[in-house]
């Protein structure tokens, strides 16, 4: 674990926090200097929870004056299954929200999902949208409901657009007609990256079936039929839709003085939920939690004419386990005290 | 245990099946402004030209000699794009070139050497000169414009902004001016 630690660490200077997360602590094993494997984060806590779990069965355990030391056992076992729970079932990603504007959903820090969005319903827009576990090199989606075919050319994570200097073919559609995308050094954060994909399109028309390339933040998004039904894309950040929504009132923000820092920034909203809003104030170390999210002040984005909320959200069914299994612990170890102390107290008499 | 075995392997069969589905959603949202895909026109009984915008550019109030302005947004302010539309050839490219590299502090060039730095583009509303105008000596105004020279009018679309601001906005430009066609 302290190697681990190190070596996390260490790599976070090159390589981003993110990485170093997922390359050191989410993972089941790592190679040092490409040859040597070590377990990963996930894989220690595993053969910790399941060495802990093991000495349960220990028959000498259970027994009446190891009350205490079962009781501290089972608060650690705990503690490493909300560990679990916390790895396996959380989420983080932020919800951006203009002033006056009501946003429902978060958008995930780093995974992708591809959005159809059939714009031809009179009220309202039909999503149909594939998670990024589909989105992979290669792959091929027959997505009967629409009738198409997607074949994934390539999935980059982070895209560089150049114009193009010759005519393209014209198996190109779209923005793919005028630029290309190109694979970039992905930067330290992996939040800065600008991931992008290339696909294939079968089963639209004979002149518009072909490749498409898509990108985060595309401004103009390519439009196609699909039986007679007017659609377009969208590469974006998987967004999960909350049973609430967010209305930002007023944004503000305090700078230290004759600097561009900001000093403290507040975030006043409505929460609105069942058309019912409570009025709510988050700021810098006091979250929002509701329905096992939290809303932390993040950042901003200062805009033409209003400023713009950035709250980083967490959902963590987990959030409780190391409150639960510390009291579990503490007890386990006073009640632990209290059993030896008579044995204690009868050894220095 | 052969029939365990089997019966496991029947399970994960199934088990791995049901994965597919589950990274495939769909669902409706009630319909917002759908204005960045579908076209908005402009013009008047005789010549109308229609457009799909980038969803992030505003439509504003511009010069009365501009058919349409936009502030195009980048990550460090906005830029300036108008679509301008007058009769005949309007000048021809090479005054209009010149009265822009003016705009931007560079000398004017010869009608040979605008054709070299043009760039000959395909859209909706057909045949197009492509012009990249930066001042490398002074970065905080460029420009961007496409002429199209039709039967009996040219229209004009400039994008004016700093040269980091062009930079981010220029597929934006140039898929906007392919999307520009005739409406009537």
């Amino acid at each position: 674990m302290i190697i681990l630690v190190f070596f996390g660490t260490i790599a976070q200077k090159d390589i981003g926090l993110y990485e170093s997360q997922m390359r050191y602590f989410s993972s089941y094993y790592f190679f040092i200097g490409g040859l040597i494997p070590l377990p990963g984060g996930r894989l220690i806590l595993l053969i910790m929870t399941i060495n802990l779990a093991a000495s349960l069965f220990n028959k000498n355990l259970w027994k009446i004056k190891k009350t205490g030391i079962i009781i501290v056992h089972l608060g650690g076992l705990l503690l490493l299954l909300g560990g679990g729970v916390t790895a396996m079932f959380s989420s983080e990603g932020n919800m951006v929200i203009a002033e006056g504007e009501t946003s429902n959903h978060v958008d995930d820090y780093f995974d992708m999902e591809l959005a159809f969005v059939n714009t031809s319903r009179n009220d309202s827009l039909e999503y149909t949208v594939f998670d990024s576990p589909l989105l992979k090199d290669g792959n091929s989606i027959e997505y009967e409901n629409l009738g198409i075919q997607i074949d994934i050319i390539s999935h980059i994570e982070n895209v560089r657009i150049e114009s193009r200097i010759s005519p393209a073919e014209s198996i190109y559609k779209g923005f793919l007609k005028e630029f290309v995308l190109l694979p970039k050094n992905p930067e330290k954060e992996a939040t800065q990256n600008r991931p992008g994909i290339v696909i294939k399109l079968s089963g639209l028309s004979s002149e518009e079936d072909g490749v498409y390339g898509i990108f985060l933040g595309q401004r103009t998004p390519d439009t196609f039929k699909i039986n007679e039904n007017l659609f377009f894309t969208e590469f974006r950040r998987k967004r999960t839709y909350l049973p609430f929504s967010i209305n930002l009132l007023d944004f503000e923000k305090v700078m230290h003085p004759g600097t561009n820092v900001a000093k403290s920034y507040s975030s006043e909203v409505n929460l609105v939920e069942n058309s019912i809003p409570r009025r709510i104030l988050i700021q810098m170390n006091e979250p929002l939690r509701y329905q096992n999210y939290t809303f932390y002040q993040a950042s901003f984005i200062d805009g033409l004419d209003k400023e713009t909320t950035v709250l980083a959200t967490v959902k963590n069914y987990g959030r409780l386990f190391p409150y639960v299994s510390s009291i579990i612990m503490s007890i386990g170890l006073l009640i632990h005290l209290l059993m030896s102390l008579p044995a204690m107290l009868k050894k220095r008499k | 245990m052969f029939k365990n075995i089997v019966f496991i392997l029947f399970l994960s069969f199934i088990f791995i099946s049901c994965e597919k589905n589950k990274y495939v959603r769909t669902y409706r949202l009630p319909k917002k402004s759908m204005k960045s895909v579908q076209p908005e026109v402009q013009g008047n009984s005789e010549f109308s030209i229609s457009w799909k915008k980038p969803r992030d550019w505003i439509e504003v109030e511009g010069h009365s000699m501009r058919l349409a302005s936009f502030n195009a947004p980048h990550s460090k302010g906005i830029g300036d794009v108008s679509i301008t539309t007058f009769g005949g050839s309007s000048g021809g490219i090479g005054p209009n070139v010149n009265r822009w590299l003016g705009q931007i502090g560079l000398e004017a060039m010869s009608d040979s050497d605008i054709s070299s730095i043009s760039i000959q583009k395909v859209g909706l509303l057909g045949k197009y000169s492509y012009f990249r105008l930066i001042n490398n000596a002074d970065e905080t105004t460029a420009i961007l414009a496409s002429i199209f020279q039709l039967e009996s009018r040219t229209v004009f679309v400039k994008l004016s902004s700093t040269l980091m601001g062009l930079k981010e906005i220029e597929s934006d430009f140039i898929l906007f001016c392919n999307s520009i066609r005739q409406a009537n």
